[in-house]
């Protein structure tokens, strides 16, 4: 070998050797660039969730279409929100132990994620299946007052009431219900009447009023014909102390409880978890007046079961059962328009199997109705799974 | 040959980058994935024992019968209480079954860290006062029980102990983890 042979040698081999380094540190770059993609994906993982957490309360679903004149199968879809805001004074807002305060009135917040709003509809999915196939099963979420009663500026910023959302929840939830439960979209009757006296302030519950509104949406859904206000008698309970002024330090204005009695008899009777506990003719018990109880005038409050029956001329041939907690309560006495028999359940109290008790007293449609809070906890969903 | 070697020390010393990237990578990769946890120990190496501390609680004062939902599997925290698995080093909770005539909810948690106890104990406090305003509507006498209850952080355990034994319950926790 000459010292020409020698020399293409090495240098053949000092370029292989480039070479095979050049590959090493691509794959090495690689490699990096793989390892630092992945953590950023973890990382965007969690910032994504953390993201989510943080502005999914104020954030405005993204079918959320804000209408003017929102067309009847907009207010019934279960896709489509409509969002709404009060008119804002410009005051301040705050929190008062768990609650926001604004304007004299006390918001309770709730905080859920999508995983919850699917489980509410797998919840709901058992209990139709349950239930049989030849029962229909309805579901109504109700969302809280914080979701229509609070300006936009509450939503973003420092001073945030931070609650999740209730349109995503519900339209979440609801997409997720299979074909044998019927949704029951009461947000959308709700939002475009929001400027009227829907919710309390001093209570975390609904009105009378819109109670109604859900009634409406829920009779629309299930097509009948809904009770026209017009056709009843208002009555008023005046100084209503809500729920609200005995766990917050603020002073709230107090409340205006409305409800209205039928132009058609019917009777109650009310079943404790012991038994018999009274028949009467109204559904309404104004008894308890002013003050803390206020509230009971619907339903005479909490029980495991009650059973209105109506002699309204207008009613269908069928029965109802309505499984609910407190939400219900306003809502139940307004399908004495439509049904026979209303059977309201607190699940809360109820000690029998629902399943069984609809085909003993021939029961096929049954509404669940849950506020949002209840809907978004799992031990709640975990109890009505296991009562039917 | 001198060259030859110095090519084979280049690629050993590359290889050896290479290999101590993908090592430090795998060692600062989670241990754990969010949503494929199956079960958490309930004893973090330095930490209390939160599992005997449910039972002693439970045997001191739930031995009347009361029935229990104990949680086993830290996902389980993530939808009762929307607490991230990855932020509980180890916990013990437990929830009576129907709370309608007295409320009891305890959870007991060590975080995995600092920053992680501040989102539990934020966790916490909604559901503590979720049920304030549960108890709020409907039930006067229990509400005073809820109200006399509180969320506690203790370093980097977070305690939401409901009960009528609240300030008895806390003496025995202080005395394990306080």
């Amino acid at each position: 070998m000459n010292q020409s042979d020698v020399k293409k040698k090495n240098t053949r081999l000092i370029i292989m050797i480039l070479i095979a380094a050049a590959l090493l540190v691509v794959a090495a770059v690689f490699a990096l660039l793989f390892y630092t993609g992945h953590g950023q994906n973890t990382a965007e993982t969690f910032a994504s969730e953390a993201h989510t957490e943080e502005s999914a309360p104020h954030s405005t679903p993204s079918e959320v279409e804000p209408t003017q004149k929102p067309a009847e199968d907009d207010l019934l879809s279960v896709t489509t929100y409509i969002t709404t805001s009060p008119e804002d004074d410009g005051s301040d807002g705050y929190y008062d132990g768990g609650n926001f305060i604004w304007k004299r009135q006390a918001f309770a917040p709730y905080y859920a994620d999508d995983a919850i709003a699917k489980r509410y509809a797998e919840c709901m999915n058992t209990a139709s299946e349950k239930l049989g196939g030849e029962m229909k099963v309805y579901s109504m979420i109700a969302p809280l007052h914080g979701e229509f009663g609070l300006p936009e500026r509450f939503k973003t910023g420092e001073n945030v009431f931070g609650s999740s959302s209730c349109a995503e929840f519900m339209k979440s939830a609801y997409t997720s219900m299979n074909s044998s439960v019927t949704p029951v979209n009461s947000y959308n009757m709700l939002s475009t009447h929001a400027d009227e006296y829907i919710y309390f302030g001093s209570d975390h519950h609904w009105t009378g009023l819109g109670a109604y509104y859900a009634y409406v949406a829920f009779a629309r859904t299930a097509g009948l014909t809904p009770l026209s206000l017009d056709d009843c008698e208002e009555h008023t309970i005046e100084g209503f102390e809500g729920s609200f002024t005995k766990v917050v330090d603020s002073e709230l204005d107090l409340d205006t409880v409305h409800y209205w009695t039928f132009p058609y008899e019917v009777s109650d009777t009310i079943y404790d978890e012991d038994g018999k506990a009274g028949e009467y003719d109204s559904c309404y018990f104004d008894m308890f007046g002013s003050g803390e109880g206020s509230f009971l005038v619907f339903l005479d409050g909490d029980h495991a079961l009650e059973v209105i029956r109506s002699k309204s001329e207008n009613v269908c041939g069928e029965k109802i059962a309505v499984v609910h907690e407190s939400y219900g309560n306003p809502f139940i006495p307004y399908l004495t328009g439509n049904f026979e028999e209303v059977y309201s359940i607190d699940f809360r109290y109820f000690k029998e199997d629902i399943s069984d008790f609809c085909e003993e007293n021939g029961i096929t449609n049954v509404l669940f109705i849950n506020n949002i809070m209840t809907a978004a906890t799992v031990p709640v969903l975990e109890s009505i799974e296991e009562m039917i | 040959m001198k060259k030859q070697m110095m090519a084979a020390l280049c690629i050993v010393a590359l290889l050896c980058i290479l290999t101590g990237c993908a090592k430090q990578a795998e060692e600062s990769a989670p241990t754990t994935e969010i949503g494929n946890i199956s079960v958490v120990e309930t004893l973090s190496e330095d930490g209390a024992d939160l599992s005997a501390l449910l039972e002693e609680i439970t045997a001191d004062y739930f031995a009347d019968g009361t029935e229990f939902k104990t949680l086993t599997d830290v996902s389980q925290l993530k939808s009762y209480y929307m607490i991230e698995p990855e932020d509980v080093a180890s916990f013990a909770a437990e929830i009576k079954e129907n709370s309608s005539d007295s409320p009891v909810e305890i959870v007991l948690i060590k975080a995995a860290t600092s920053d992680a106890a501040e989102r539990i104990t934020i966790a916490l406090e909604r559901r503590y006062n979720s049920i304030v305003n549960l108890y709020a509507s409907y039930s006067p006498e229990e509400l005073e029980i809820v109200k006399a209850c509180e969320v506690i952080r203790t370093d980097d355990y977070v305690t939401m102990v409901i009960t009528e034994n609240y300030d008895a319950i806390m003496q025995t926790v202080n005395s394990v983890i306080g």
